[in-house]
């Protein structure tokens, strides 16, 4: 068997692994796909929140935009920028509308303050301690990944890696004690390790099948919004924070409430920067930070620290 | 007593009031004008297919009525429009039909568009029509031959299709009707496919009406969902065909929970009225609740102040079941004509709704 692997001529070989990659990366995407949650009924969108929704679409990053946004609605805080730092300032107001993230927010901001304090560790840790009931909420409902889910993730991630370098290492191990030239192999090989990663991501999963599937309805659902001719009406209606918890702000800007919501817009485009730079995983997940989704490029520049999200 | 009477019309001033206030923008009057049909479609809601109508006279007479309530609500709201669409029984099959379209459009009042089963005018009067500048033809097409000939009757098939290619070549603008039952709900793709292939301008489906509670044509909440699933497919499909102008439009009773779209709640007796062809009056044809009758009564006094159009759209008469319901004000209830005809309530709550 061994030596039939070794006798294929390399340029054939890469062609067979080229293909033999892309059918176990679909394979271990089909398998992880599929998980358990995929027993349950999608709930209908508005039985969540739209905080809860947010939360689920974007993390922790959701829940902020969904919340700051929903204040501003509310005329409860301002939106300003100085110097492309986007600045909330409290503004006076009845505070019987909010949920509790909202409320939180607004307490914090009895002085104005950069909007990217809110993503400081110690605000993060906060605010994940304030949507703990949110979370569990998500994971009662099978929208946010359970043990199992994630396991199964990490069970993809091994079986592809142990498939992808079985084959090609193989090869490259006798290609190596033959003085064959490997080069174009462990390039192939590398990528698609990286790839099935990409795919995967273990470290990183924020949402279950289900969960998927209901962030499909919902934007199904919402979608409508975007080409409504309404906007002022559209922007008292609770739809509205249903849209910016599915699509973010930065989509209606081309809408009839564009010109509406320039300064909310900043949010949008600051949470950009803020997670910008490879802390996207950072307050992903219901659990948290999840550990080494943050641990690399994001503890310096702006992110404000990853760890935060406490889990 | 005086002071009681004083009250009770203070009360319906101020109805009366409430009415104009929420004019809506627009409102179509479907106009059944005869019940003469050359088809015997098993799905159809007529009990008799004898009645021709009223006379050109009384028909014009009518249509002066609906000129007098419209100049009123234009009265009310300067944007207010109005619009009719012939149908029947089958419009075509009546010979003064053309005489009454003339007219309606001497009014400068009204657009209007006609549903039609199919059946093709002459030559000379396709021509005209064209001229008469309709918003539309709607054609009514249940499924693929077998499918459509078992509903329609036999050869109705090929008609529909000579009739929705003989439209599309003189560029009259065409909408195709869909009525979804157990037996031809799959089918909406192969209806979407062959609107399609004929240039039409809009594809809709709305969920069949049962006849009696054994009625096993009903669509089931399962099938309801998968029908509005083959909606969306339909719609995202759509992408695909950049060079076809057909849109899947999911604009009716609870559509828009699968399908997407602007929430609907239902327009019986609000945008829309009923008017049969001997001048009674129902909220919706799907919805048979005589409300009036054009020859005897005022457009006006009944759109104002009759008590069941009034109560169908109360939001205080919604199912408690609905209570809890995000949706409760932009749908009311969904399908109010579903829940009249299988429950004779039209304030129950959509039997096919699942949230």
């Amino acid at each position: 068997m061994i030596e039939k692997l070794i006798s294929i001529p390399g340029p054939i070989f890469l062609i067979i692994y080229t293909v033999y990659s892309v059918i176990v990366i679909y394979l271990i995407k089909v398998f992880v796909s599929r998980d358990s949650s995929l027993k349950f009924e999608i709930p209908d969108p508005t039985k969540l929140t739209p905080l809860d929704v947010g939360l689920l679409k974007n993390g922790l990053k959701g829940a902020i935009i969904t919340s700051v946004f929903s204040l501003w609605r509310q005329k409860a805080i301002d939106i300003s920028s100085n110097k492309n730092r986007v600045i909330l300032k409290r503004k006076e107001a009845e505070i019987l509308e909010f949920n509790k993230l909202e409320s939180t927010l607004y307490q914090y901001l009895s002085k104005p303050k950069y909007y990217k304090m809110l993503f400081k560790r110690s605000s993060l840790k906060a605010i994940d301690k304030v949507l703990q009931p949110n979370k569990e909420k998500l994971l009662e409902l099978k929208l946010a990944p359970d043990n199992s889910v994630i396991n199964k993730h990490w069970l993809g991630a091994f079986f592809g890696f142990v498939l992808l370098t079985v084959f090609g290492g193989i090869k490259i191990y006798y290609g190596i004690v033959r003085e064959k030239p490997v080069i174009f192999l462990v390039i192939l090989f590398i990528l698609s390790i990286i790839i099935l990663r990409q795919l995967i991501r273990p470290n990183k999963v924020k949402t279950s099948a289900l969960g998927k599937k209901f962030i499909s309805t919902a934007k199904t659902r919402f979608e409508w919004l975007k080409s409504s001719e309404k906007g002022k009406t559209l922007l008292k209606s609770e739809d509205l924070l249903y849209g910016i918890a599915i699509f973010g702000i930065s989509s209606f800007a081309g809408s009839s409430l564009g010109s509406l919501l320039t300064n909310p817009i900043l949010i949008d485009q600051s949470s950009n920067s803020l997670y910008g730079n490879g802390c996207a995983g950072c307050g992903g997940n219901v659990h948290g930070c999840g550990g080494g989704g943050c641990s690399g490029g994001c503890s310096g520049g702006g992110c404000g620290g990853c760890g935060g999200c406490g889990g | 007593m005086v002071v009681v009477v004083v009250v009770a019309e203070a009360v319906e001033v101020v109805e009366v009031e409430n009415m104009l206030r929420n004019l809506p923008n627009r409102i179509t009057f479907q106009w059944h004008i005869t019940d003469i049909c050359n088809y015997r479609c098993k799905h159809c809601y007529q009990d008799s297919y004898v009645d021709n109508g009223v006379s050109i006279t009384e028909q014009i007479y009518f249509l002066n009525k609906l000129e007098e309530f419209v100049k009123a609500c234009r009265n009310e709201k300067q944007s207010f429009q109005a619009h009719i669409n012939f149908t029947g029984g089958e419009p075509f099959l009546r010979k003064d039909f053309f005489q009454l379209i003339r007219k309606a459009q001497e009014k400068r009042l009204f657009t209007f568009g006609i549903l039609s089963n199919g059946y093709l005018p002459s030559n000379e009067e396709l021509k005209e029509l064209k001229n008469l500048k309709p918003k539309f033809v709607q054609i009514s097409l249940e499924g693929d031959k077998v499918t459509n000939d078992n509903i329609r009757g036999n050869g109705s098939f090929d008609e529909i299709c000579f009739a929705l290619k003989t439209y599309s070549k003189i560029k009259i603008p065409l909408i195709v009707s869909f009525t979804a039952n157990s037996q031809n709900y799959k089918q909406l793709s192969k209806v979407v496919k062959i609107a399609r292939k004929y240039k039409v301008d809009k594809v809709w489906t709305d969920r069949y009406l049962p006849k009696d509670a054994t009625d096993k044509l009903i669509l089931t909440t399962k099938q309801t969902k998968e029908l509005f699933e083959v909606i969306l497919k339909e719609k995202r499909r759509s992408k695909f065909y950049p060079f076809s102008k057909t849109q899947i439009s999911s604009h009716r009773a609870l559509q828009f929970l699968v399908s997407g779209g602007k929430p609907y709640k239902c327009s019986a007796g609000n945008e829309l009225l009923a008017i049969l062809p001997n001048g009674d009056i129902f909220p919706c044809r799907r919805l048979p609740i005589k409300i009036g009758n054009l020859k005897s009564d005022d457009l006006m006094s009944i759109y104002q102040t009759n008590d069941k159009l009034i109560e169908i759209h109360n939001p205080k008469n919604l199912d408690k079941n609905c209570l809890d319901c995000y949706y409760k004000e932009n749908c009311n209830g969904g399908l109010k004509c579903l829940s009249f005809a299988k429950e004779n309530d039209y304030n129950k709550k959509d039997l096919n709704c699942w949230i």
